[in-house]
């Protein structure tokens, strides 16, 4: 098995603690931690790891939010050589048990918060390593590091588990090469400087917080991981932080933009905006040059199972690179070759007919080998040259050399840049409510903003839980709708057409 | 249309309150206290206060948390983590 991602991602690490070791790497809220901080730390985190019995290429549970601490965590697993699996200590505890299970998770780093939690998923105590307080002191720095010396192990760098619509989350591995290509390919693209000052907002199971972290940390930035609470005010995190790259869904964007920048608040330090997740109007995007004026805007988009991006669109403006408001994703990345599904046929973009719609389809070093779940349906097809693509599931056009997302071919929505497969949560809802006649729909039909479920009963609107659903609060329905039957079409099958017109007059 | 930082905040306390087992129906509104709520006393004012902060990801303030009893109290607190 070649390790040549894995020791590629801990030398360029290590190059990066060596040469930038008094500068800072990570700012949190009220501390903050030095490049070679953070390399001791990841030893501590990586001695735990061996000190807890990780077996080479043993997944590691990570039951962390946004830290140095969680970062070094990832770094101290690549080191083992073993996949790290972010458990988002928000969602209900039936989910993360199905995670861990699936993943097959003995080992998990935890801190003093989430311990607790820990124990009560079942982790054996032996088997959780907690750094905490962080280990930084002189003592600790004085240890010989040996993280960056690569053990052979797998060569997964991480999974991530996304929603699946056999009403299970599915896991995502990505590898470490397909890590170095993600990063080398928006490296060349997006000029990172060694002064940059870089947000970290996304949730680490959500991984477009990949390219926050990877991106910022190997260029020797400084990422500043915002607390729950920074959330709400989005404006003043990035001001007080003085934060120069911005990455964000733009639902947040909207969220500042709504809320107003509180006086005193300046967002004229960001120099670089780059969007993932959600479609980026040029409405919004116009709105976001205004408020933060100095900054460049990027568009970028990907599958997890690509590895976070596999193109990126720069925006000034111009509005010839829009459709229906809706900005392009852009041109795909060199190394990545896209065609279309049309039918059976695989249309290479480079033989397709300008304006031509399809299935998006990928073959990019960035491309995973398959989920951890090895009886899903294969999300794969080959050409006639036997090249491998990723069937995306997202419909596109390919107008001008470029891509214009227009909505997915199945189920699937996005929504605040979450995946929701909407048969999921139909799935959770018709077994926990014991209601057969129900339905999902996002609202509005193209670029949805609220889950609303429809459902034929007699009685009242049920209350929708979180925890008892074990679905992500993310996931849940913001809106129910009551109806004597859901509306069938002639086939009898439900007429999805019509619940968003219900949708959209019972508001 | 309610803000969502309060929202989140009587979401945590109620999921907070249900978790205890005390009154599994209990519902809070943007005005309540512990004054008002049966369910949140004062054997469950703590729990309360360390879930806020854990949801928010914010350093418990232990010194002045005996002030935290009720939604709007903790919404100014909170408000004053990000001004």
């Amino acid at each position: 098995m070649s390790r040549v991602g894995q020791q590629t991602l801990l030398e360029r690490m290590r190059k990066v603690v060596t040469e930038r070791a008094s500068r800072l790497a990570v700012r949190e809220h009220g501390r903050a931690f030095t490049y070679a901080e953070l390399g001791t730390m990841i030893e501590g985190v990586h001695r735990g790891l061996g000190r807890a019995g990780l077996a080479a290429g043993e997944p590691v549970g990570l039951l962390l939010g946004r830290s140095a601490l969680a970062y070094a965590a990832m770094w101290a697993s690549i080191g083992h050589g073993s996949a790290y699996v972010p458990l988002n200590t928000s969602f209900p505890r039936t989910r993360l048990r199905n995670i861990i299970n699936q993943a097959g998770i003995r080992t998990v780093v935890c801190d003093e918060h989430t311990r607790d939690l820990a124990e009560a998923l079942g982790v054996d105590t032996a088997r959780l390593v907690s750094v905490a307080p962080v280990d930084c002191s002189a003592d600790a720095a004085a240890v010989e590091q040996r993280w960056w010396q690569a053990r052979a192990g797998g060569n997964v760098a991480y999974v991530m588990f996304t929603s699946g619509s056999t009403g299970e989350p599915k896991g995502v591995p990505i590898s470490y090469d397909n890590l170095v290509a993600f990063v080398d390919n928006m490296n060349a693209l997006i000029e990172y400087r060694p002064d940059d000052v870089c947000s970290q907002v996304c949730e680490l199971s959500f991984d477009f917080s990949v390219h926050e972290i990877y991106l910022a940390l190997l260029n020797g930035c400084t990422l500043c991981p915002a607390r729950n609470v920074d959330l709400f005010n989005p404006a003043h995190y990035v001001a007080s932080r003085s934060i120069t790259v911005w990455i964000a869904v733009p639902s947040l964007v909207r969220v500042i933009l709504n809320n107003g920048i509180p006086i005193g608040d300046s967002l004229e330090r960001i120099r670089v905006s780059i969007f993932n997740g959600e479609a980026l109007t040029s409405s919004l995007a116009a709105a976001w040059r205004d408020a933060a004026l100095n900054t460049q805007i990027w568009n970028s988009y990907g599958p997890t199972e690509c590895t976070v991006a596999v193109t990126a669109q720069r925006w000034s403006g111009d509005p010839e690179i829009e459709e229906a408001d809706v900005i392009a994703v852009g041109t795909p990345f060199p190394d990545c070759r896209a065609a279309l599904l049309d039918g059976a046929r695989i249309v290479p973009t480079s033989a397709a007919a300008d304006g031509s719609i399809g299935e998006l389809l990928l073959a990019t070093p960035q491309r995973f080998s398959g989920y951890t779940d090895t009886s899903l349906a294969s999300p794969f097809v080959s050409d006639s040259r036997g090249a491998i693509y990723y069937r995306t599931g997202d419909r596109v056009r390919w107008r001008g050399g470029r891509l214009y997302h227009l909505g997915r071919v199945d189920d699937q929505v996005k929504i605040g840049g979450h995946r929701i497969e909407l048969l999921e949560i139909e799935h959770r809802l018709r077994r926990c409510l014991d209601i057969e006649s129900l339905a999902v729909i996002a609202h509005p039909a193209r670029h949805p903003t609220e889950l609303v479920l429809l459902i034929a009963a007699k009685s009242g609107p049920p209350a929708l839980q979180a925890e008892s659903l074990g679905l992500p609060a993310y996931m849940l329905p913001t809106r129910t709708i009551v109806l004597d039957a859901l509306p069938t079409n002639p086939h009898g099958k439900l007429d999805r057409v019509a619940l968003q017109s219900i949708a959209e007059t019972q508001k | 249309m309610p803000d969502p930082l309060e929202r989140r905040i009587i979401e945590i306390i109620q999921g907070t309150l249900r978790k205890q087992g005390k009154e599994q129906n209990v519902l809070i509104r943007a005005d309540d206290s512990m004054g008002t709520v049966a369910a949140w006393d004062s054997l469950s004012f703590m729990t309360v206060f360390l879930a806020i902060n854990e949801a928010f990801g914010v350093n418990p303030d232990f010194d002045d948390a005996i002030h935290y009893t009720s939604v709007k109290a903790l919404y100014d607190y909170l408000k004053g983590q990000v001004a």
